[in-house]
């Protein structure tokens, strides 16, 4: 379980949305890889994985943003980022997105090695769980996408979650179906989104939880963002965020 | 025509990966064949096991089962035939009448001593047929087409009989493709698989679509 | 119908709007993705399965000439002749030709995607020749003056209520009742005669056998042969892409598409047509026609060979989340869903269609039940690319993503940007969350947008690094 690396140094990328709108999720992360015995370092020149270009088509965009991403993280033993989706990006596209070029092509597979979603790498690769952690909540579980099929994410922020004291999981039914985010698709197709996941709202309500956790911030918004307009009283947070401990802080959408 | 078919087998050829090869007795031809036969080796790996080691026990476990919903009896020898059908129809509610497959083996029976009237006409009556093969991987009965098998009986009748003899059942889909390999195929080869069904209203199953409300398989022999 | 006319937004806010559409689609949809689970739980060899499957259209994608001739020398020695249409156009006009040729008055047609593809349908019409509807759905459709909502279930958006309505008003045989079997009893005794009575039968194939020139039909519910059976000619539209080695390879890809389609293990009636009437058979068409329809097929094998791998199961419509709220029609497509997104492109053009490959999410739930594991995302985002690079995407789009992009390769550019974007979004929140913001509508009119803290974590975490207060 553990990894041949006694301290590794590890690249944080804390992903575009987690940096404007939840740095909370970024903390939760440095102090996560920390306790798991990493050296953390976060490069201050990241931007974005390139993910909304790639999806929108725009294959020049993206080879670019993919190439500064690799020159700015290669360096680092492990690149951990806390989100499926960007971190699908960068292990599954940017060899698609810099197929054409046999340099960075070679650069972009070894850095698909080297690069984990946070939880998956706290389970897999460090066999971490929190000591002493508490939270006297019922949670349900989103599954977001990426991370869900694209990575195989599924069981280890439930083992996360588990070693959280007086948590309790509550399954959700429909967790693996999509929550309508999709990028530029909520925006694009909002009226289309928004009946995906009114649907999803639904479902979350109906578990009798009062906390909703997931992997993705851009999921976890837009659930966060359908629940308060329909009136739940549902909150949602990162799963990293409890697991951090930090789970009796503001929950999305709430005053800081 | 002829234009269509060049033009389309033109741009088949220039768009080929295989680099030429898959013409009509070019060199490619025997490659294909022999890649075509490995996708077919190791069946037990791609195809679901039999609920049970004896293959006659699969087939009624299959055809009895919710997804075919087929109706299943065992005679000795063919002579009871004519009761067991009686019996059935009885028990349905349904006229004593049937319509039968222009068949030897069903011709020579006594149908009159069972009280069944043979009729010329099936109008979603009944109808007795006899299958040449029984597959229980799908709990499946097969009916080729002949100057003795008119297809189209088997979907104007109401009720289907299905004769089946338990030598002639197969464990395997496959096993049928290969008791018919190199034969002349037949106009029609039908595999039946329970009675006509439709769930085009709602995803819900209602059975009589078209054709038989029901298929009562009596499978003869083995017993 | 609905193509062309209005654009997919405005058809998929009607849609939207549309509970009973819904309901429908839930009912048909629901029942079909829970059928499948089960079916595939029950076949532990799926996996295996699936990937024999793959490779087994693979290798008929690679070979397609071969097949094609071999099936073609087959099909003649049966005794079938074989037609060959490079469009839809071509394919249309051979059917008809046949049928005037036969003196059709009515044709009976079982279930064809294909037929839908090359407008066969209307081709009928416009020839004056009756056309009945075999299929259930497909009847139904036929009632209503509608098309094909799903590839599988072409009557998915209309609830048992309204098929009650059109059966009492268009059926001889008036329904007993709106339940389900009533209603299936109605449109039983309506469409025998018509079987009968028709002079040409036509129908799709799921599969063309090649060693032996036969055609499968595969239906639960016997339409297929009441179809072709009793008319004097049968013909058989399909697709180049149909083609398997043989009767085996055929059973291989059926246990695939029945458990994928219905969650069966195999369909009621799977009959393999080959050739007309021998002289010694009890029933049987006297004319049998063969139309190999191209259709785009060739240029797919060059540009989405993948795609031909399709055998048109409907389980990734059923399990997509965008289908599953806006139904077939929105799609203004013959084939709806994330397979109709790849391939209306191809039969339409895409610079008519270049909607259908964004209303997609990419989550991956189609490619993860393909039977056949078509990267359906994947083909999306392909088309996505294509239509970037022929600048077909939207001005603002392009602006939006290329100004971001710029931004994004310009590190402190993009860190100032994102502070004052903090700055300007913190001055629409109230508490926590921010419920209407300009730029954002696309967002809020629906969700509300949590609220950014002050500072963004980046500049947070390196402000407490050189010991600044955070
Ligand atoms: S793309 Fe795959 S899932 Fe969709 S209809 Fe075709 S075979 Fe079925």
């Amino acid at each position: 379980m553990t990894s041949a690396i006694e301290c590794p140094r590890v690249g944080l990328f804390a992903t575009c949305i987690v940096d404007v709108i939840r740095p909370r999720i970024g903390f939760a992360a440095v102090k996560l890889l920390e306790e798991a015995g990493c050296v953390v370092e976060v490069p201050e020149r990241q931007t974005c994985c390139g993910q909304p270009a790639f999806n929108s088509g725009a294959t020049k965009q993206t080879a670019a943003l993919a190439r500064q991403f690799i020159d700015q993280f290669e360096a680092f033993d492990y690149i951990v980022v806390p989100s499926g989706s960007c971190a699908a990006m960068i292990k599954a596209h940017y060899c698609e997105a810099l197929a054409d070029d046999h340099e960075w092509l070679e650069r972009a597979t070894t850095i698909a090695a080297k690069t984990w979603e946070l939880m998956s790498f706290l389970d897999e690769v460090r066999g971490y769980r929190p000591v002493g952690i508490e939270l006297e909540a019922t949670a349900t579980y989103h599954d977001s996408c990426s991370g869900l099929r694209e990575l195989g994410i599924l069981e280890q922020p439930r083992r996360l979650l588990k070693a959280v004291d007086k948590l309790k999981l509550q399954p959700l039914p429909g967790n693996d179906v999509c929550c309508g985010f999709g990028g530029t698709f909520c925006v694009k197709y909002s009226a289309i989104s928004n009946a995906i996941v009114g649907e999803k709202a639904e479902a979350i309500d109906g578990t009798g939880a009062g906390l909703l956790l997931g992997g993705d911030l851009g999921c976890l918004m837009n659930m966060a963002g359908k629940l308060s307009r329909s009136g739940s009283k549902v909150r949602v947070m990162h799963a990293a965020e409890v697991i951090a401990g930090m789970g009796d802080g503001p929950a999305i959408g709430e005053e800081e | 025509m002829t234009d269509a078919r060049d033009s389309i087998l033109q741009s088949l050829r220039e768009s080929s990966n295989t680099g030429g090869a898959g013409t009509i007795g070019g060199v490619g031809s025997d490659e294909i064949a022999a890649e075509a036969q490995a996708l077919l080796d190791d069946p037990i790996a791609v195809r679901p096991t039999l609920p049970s080691a004896d293959i006659v026990d699969s087939f009624i476990t299959r055809a009895r089962g919710a997804k075919v919903g087929a109706t299943v009896d065992r005679i000795a020898s063919m002579e009871t035939l004519p009761a067991t059908v009686a019996a059935y129809l009885a028990e349905a509610g349904e006229r004593a009448q049937l319509c039968r497959q222009p068949t030897p083996s069903l011709e020579a029976l006594d149908w009159a001593a069972a009280g069944i009237d043979v009729r010329g006409d099936i109008d979603d009556g009944a109808f007795v047929a006899v299958a040449l093969w029984g597959i229980s991987e799908t709990g499946s009965v097969v009916v080729h087409s002949a100057a003795d098998q008119p297809i189209l009986s088997s979907f104007l009748c109401g009720v289907q009989f299905i004769v089946l003899k338990a030598e002639r059942i197969l464990a395997h889909l496959e096993d049928y493709a290969a008791a018919v390999q190199g034969d002349l195929a037949p106009r029609n080869a039908c595999l039946i698989t329970g009675a006509s069904g439709t769930t085009d209203i709602e995803g819900s199953l209602v059975k009589g679509a078209h054709g038989p409300r029901e298929l009562h398989i009596i499978i003869v022999g083995g017993v | 119908m609905q193509v062309g006319m209005t654009s997919f937004k405005a058809r998929a806010k009607s849609a939207l709007a549309d509970a009973t559409l819904k309901t429908a689609i839930d009912r048909t949809a629901g029942n079909a993705e829970t059928k499948r689970a089960t079916a595939v739980g029950e076949f532990p060899q799926f996996d295996a399965a699936r990937r024999r499957g793959r490779k087994i259209k693979d290798h008929v994608i690679a070979n397609l000439e071969h097949y094609l001739t071999q099936f073609e020398r087959n099909a003649i020695a049966s005794g079938a002749k074989v037609h060959w249409a490079r469009t839809s156009q071509e394919a249309s006009r051979i059917v008809i030709d046949i049928c005037k040729a036969a003196n059709a008055k009515s044709v009976t047609r079982s279930k064809s995607m294909l037929g839908e593809e090359i407008g066969l349908p209307h081709a009928l019409e416009a020839a004056g020749i009756e056309r009945v509807e075999t299929d259930l759905a497909e009847h139904i459709v036929q009632l209503a003056d509608e098309t094909p909502s799903h590839i599988v279930w072409p009557a998915m958006h209309k609830t048992r209520e309204q098929v009650a309505e059109l059966f009492k008003s268009q059926h001889q045989e008036l329904p007993a009742s709106d339940a389900i079997p009533d209603l299936v009893e109605s449109a039983r005794k309506d469409l025998r005669r018509k079987f009968l009575n028709a002079d040409v039968g036509i129908s799709g194939a799921n599969f063309l056998i090649a060693d032996t020139g036969a055609i499968c039909t595969v239906t639960n519910e016997g339409n297929a042969e009441l179809t072709t059976t009793p008319p004097k000619v049968h013909i058989v539209t399909a697709g180049i892409e149909k083609l398997v080695p043989s009767l085996g390879h055929a059973f291989m890809l059926l246990r695939l598409l029945v458990r994928s389609a219905t969650g069966g293990d195999f369909t009621q009636y799977t009959t393999f047509h080959c050739g007309p009437k021998r002289p010694e058979d009890a029933d049987g068409p006297e004319e049998f026609h063969i139309v190999l329809v191209d259709n785009g097929r060739t240029k797919m094998r060059r540009e989405l060979p993948e795609m031909l791998r399709c055998i048109r199961c409907g389980a990734c419509m059923n399990h997509c989340v965008v289908y599953r709220q806006i139904g077939g029609h929105a799609y203004g497509a013959t084939y709806p869903g994330p397979m109709g997104s790849v391939l209306t492109p191809v039969l339409d053009g895409l610079k008519q269609s270049r909607e259908l490959p964004h209303a997609c999410t990419l989550n991956g739930k189609c490619a993860e039940v393909c039977p056949v594991e078509i990267p359906l995302p994947s083909l999306l985002r392909g088309w996505r690319e294509r239509s970037w690079k022929e600048g077909l995407e939207p001005v603002t789009v392009r602006a939006g993503i290329g100004g971001w992009a710029f931004v994004a390769r310009r590190p402190g550019l993009y860190h100032m940007a994102t502070a004052i974007a903090v700055r300007l979004m913190r001055l629409f929140k109230r508490g926590g969350r921010i419920a209407w913001m300009p730029f954002a509508g696309g967002w809020t009119e629906y969700r509300d947008l949590p609220a950014p803290p002050k500072k963004t974590f980046i500049n947070a975490y390196h402000a407490s690094r050189r010991g600044a207060k955070p």
